[in-house]
């Protein structure tokens, strides 16, 4: 999010409502244009009532709020009616290759209300609202990247702001945020046009989008090995660049210690449902307040490598603390790390190398067999559970393998049992055949193959864990990718699935040119 | 015909495969060369779902010198000629009965794309090569000819032409390939829909 807001700005983008044929209840389409470096694009909506009983965050879901599209060029008439026959559907719809991307969400009931009802009489929502729930509208799905016949990724690999992953859909989700704030003054001002008020600018900042994500994202992740390496790459290159400064810079200084203690108060105004996540807040509020006061009172920032110090002063502290630790640290030194985003994204996925030697396999095997080989998968709670499709909208689940019909038709997500097989079978092979000779015999064990090759080469590329046992938790692995994105307010449901909040504190498309309008990471509220 | 995207026509043969008991590897592979034979050689994608549904295997081969023979063209036998040809343990490839030779071919460019090599494919007097972006064939490869197909390796070619308008494929060839992907889909069962994935039915916060 952070990178793609950075691109918006620095490509000047003017975001132009093209249509709005809204009626007083906040129902009908509105239609959003604008230019990123010299292409076209075109945002539109489409929001109809919802029967209280169909709203639900589930993929299964088959009617919501409100629907979008992102289109590349310009939205005519022609395109607008074909979007507006399939974008409604999602799923059940069809998709033409200048499609980017589409998304649904729900309006947040409670929220939406009270900050329409508030405007309509020329107030601003309660900040204690927007502190709890911090959203209008929330997206239960954002799919591009050629599902249901939208465009493949290579329309716009190759588009400067585009480039990185998932920048389409991010962009589709901050159209969704400012779609949403229009919404609501939209009604506002239908329902009372004398007294009615636009959102203070502090407050349209404080509402982003919401999101509830489900199990579909670990399929994802262990789905692209190179992508998520190429992520924790990026990710380590710029902690390691920032720990090798010898001295830390006057405005270096300033701008960590302002965003600490912003991260400080940010933590502190996180209100989440959940019992788990709310403990962990409150021991990284009291690890924030230790650590400031720490590097205050031994003058760390005038040491030699102090932000290696101050890395170094979290390891001991919860995981929450380290990688906070982490964006905090990282802030302050966009000149040093902001080239790494472009290296964050991957078009090709891991090749077979056939003819690579049975003994260079088993010893790429070996960089992984430690947590590979950790689980004994004679006990049956270590592959007790099983990934699936649905044919339920496709949505994906996981059952009991031993009690749920389905197993035959498991995704690979088992990947520590079958490095396992493979390690087998690899023991029982002459040392110098090819991979392409010990395939022949084993074509089982070809994905586990290509995956071992590319070890060394993609170090972060494994999840390294046993994802089919029974005491696995899909929402570690949500979070993982999640956290990529740059998401906030972590609040889980359940183990297996968590609502986040996006975008809060970042600008609206009509404050892209502000100064500070790169400034927006650990927002806070103001009080008032 | 409607565009497609590659993605997923991909995913679909992917899950086709899965469908039809074929090793997550293997289902790649598939995916692959139905994705090639989209962008290169549409007429290819009927034999590839005819080798889906014959199954993959086995790869039964014989090794004479630098020459390996395989029974028929099976997609593991396909997968496996193409790697030992890339690997450079052999020069040349024949399959004694290539019962749906464009699907072979298929496997061939995509490897072609994954190893940066060029693949030739002889059948009877006809002759494709394929890598390098593009894909040759003098004569035609007729779906069901039973005839010997020989495949040799030579020089440097990649590159996947990237089609950013999707492609077309055959109305009835997309509801086959979706038919078939389907089956790899897990029924619903009221556990499954409450307990299998996150959040409530109903949810008006």
């Amino acid at each position: 999010m952070r990178q793609l807001v950075r691109n918006l700005k620095a490509g000047r983008v003017r975001v132009e409502r093209e249509l709005w044929r809204i009626d007083s209840q906040g129902y009908g389409e509105a239609v959003y244009g604008f230019e990123l470096n010299g292409f076209r694009y075109g945002f539109c909506a489409f929001t109809s009532p919802l029967d209280p009983g169909d709203r639900t965050d589930r993929v299964i879901a088959s009617a919501w709020d409100a629907t979008f599209a992102l289109h590349d060029g310009l939205l005519d008439e022609p395109a607008l009616e074909r979007l507006r026959r399939n974008v409604p559907k999602q799923e059940a719809g069809r998709f033409h290759p200048t499609e980017l991307v589409i998304s649904r969400a729900n309006r947040s009931v409670r929220m939406f209300e009270h900050v329409v009802g508030r405007l309509s009489v020329g107030r601003q929502p309660d900040v204690g609202m927007l502190r709890r729930v911090g959203y209008l509208m929330r997206t239960t799905a954002v799919y591009g990247n050629g599902k249901f016949g939208l465009a493949d990724r290579c329309r716009i690999a190759g588009r400067k702001a585009l480039a990185g992953p998932f920048q389409a859909e991010l962009l589709t989700v901050w159209l969704i945020r400012s779609f949403s704030h229009d919404l609501a003054e939209h009604i506002a001002r239908c329902r009372n046009p004398q007294s009615a008020c636009k959102l203070a600018p502090p407050c349209r900042r404080a509402l982003g989008i919401g999101n509830a994500t489900g199990l579909g994202m670990a399929p994802f992740l262990v789905g692209h090995p190179a992508l998520i390496n190429n992520w924790v790459v990026a990710k380590e290159t710029a902690l390691a660049r920032v720990r090798e400064r010898a001295r830390a810079g006057t405005d270096e200084v300033r701008k960590f210690n302002s965003i600490l203690r912003r991260a400080g108060e940010h933590v502190r105004q996180l209100e989440v449902e959940d019992e788990i996540q709310s403990r962990r807040n409150v021991v990284l509020s009291g690890e924030i307040t230790q650590l400031e006061s720490g590097i205050r009172k031994d003058g760390v920032l005038d040491g030699s490598r102090p932000w290696d110090v101050v890395y170094r002063r979290t390891r001991t502290m919860s995981l929450e603390a380290q990688e906070l630790a982490v964006s905090v640290l990282l802030e302050p030194h966009g000149k040093l790390v902001d080239d790494l985003g472009g290296t964050m994204s991957c078009d090709r996925e891991f090749e077979i190398d056939p003819s690579m030697t049975v003994t260079e396999i088993r010893r790429r095997l070996s960089l992984h067999w430690e947590w590979a080989s950790a689980h004994d998968f004679t006990d049956p709670e270590s592959d007790k559970v099983f990934w699936y499709y649905s044919e339920e909208k496709l949505e994906p689940r996981i059952g009991d393998r031993h009690s749920e019909p389905g197993a035959d038709r498991e995704m690979a997500l088992d990947v520590s049992r079958q490095f396992q097989r493979l390690g087998a079978e690899l023991r029982q092979a002459d040392d110098g055949l090819s991979a392409a000779e010990f395939l022949l015999m084993h074509p089982e064990l070809r994905h586990a193959v290509r995956r071992v090759q590319n070890a060394p080469a993609y170090p972060y590329s494994e999840i390294r864990g046993n994802l089919v046992a029974a005491t696995m938790r899909p929402i570690d692995i949500l979070r993982y990718k999640l956290a990529f994105f740059g998401a906030t307010k972590f609040d889980p449901k359940s183990d297996l699935w968590t609502r986040i909040t996006m975008y809060q504190g970042a600008p609206s498309p009509s404050e892209l040119g502000d100064p500070e309008a790169d400034d927006w990471s650990f927002p806070v509220l103001d009080r008032t | 015909m409607s565009p497609h995207s590659l993605n997923e026509l991909e995913m679909s043969a992917r899950k086709a495969a899965g469908a039809l008991g074929w090793p997550f590897g293997l289902a790649e592979e598939f995916g692959r060369a139905t994705v090639w034979s989209a962008v290169h050689l549409p007429e290819a994608i009927p034999s590839l779902l005819d080798l889906a549904e014959l199954g993959y295997g086995p790869a039964d081969c014989d090794r004479t010198g630098r020459t390996a023979t395989f029974g028929s063209s099976g997609a593991a036998s396909a997968i496996a000629a193409f790697d030992l040809l890339a690997a450079g343990v052999c020069d040349r490839v024949v399959f004694r009965s290539a019962c749906r030779p464009t699907g072979l071919l298929a496997f061939g460019g995509s490897a072609s794309d994954a190893f940066g090599t060029v693949f030739t494919v002889e059948c009877g007097r006809d002759q494709a090569s394929v890598g390098g972006g593009h894909c040759r064939l003098t004569g035609k490869l007729d779906r069901n000819c039973q005839l010997r197909i020989e495949v040799a390796a030579s020089a440097d070619g990649s590159g996947l032409r990237s089609p950013k308008d999707g492609v077309a494929v055959d109305a009835a060839v997309w509801r086959r390939l979706e038919t078939l992907a389907a089956r790899f889909l897990v029924p619903a069962t009221e556990m499954s829909r409450r307990i299998g994935a996150g959040a409530g039915i109903v949810d008006t916060d």
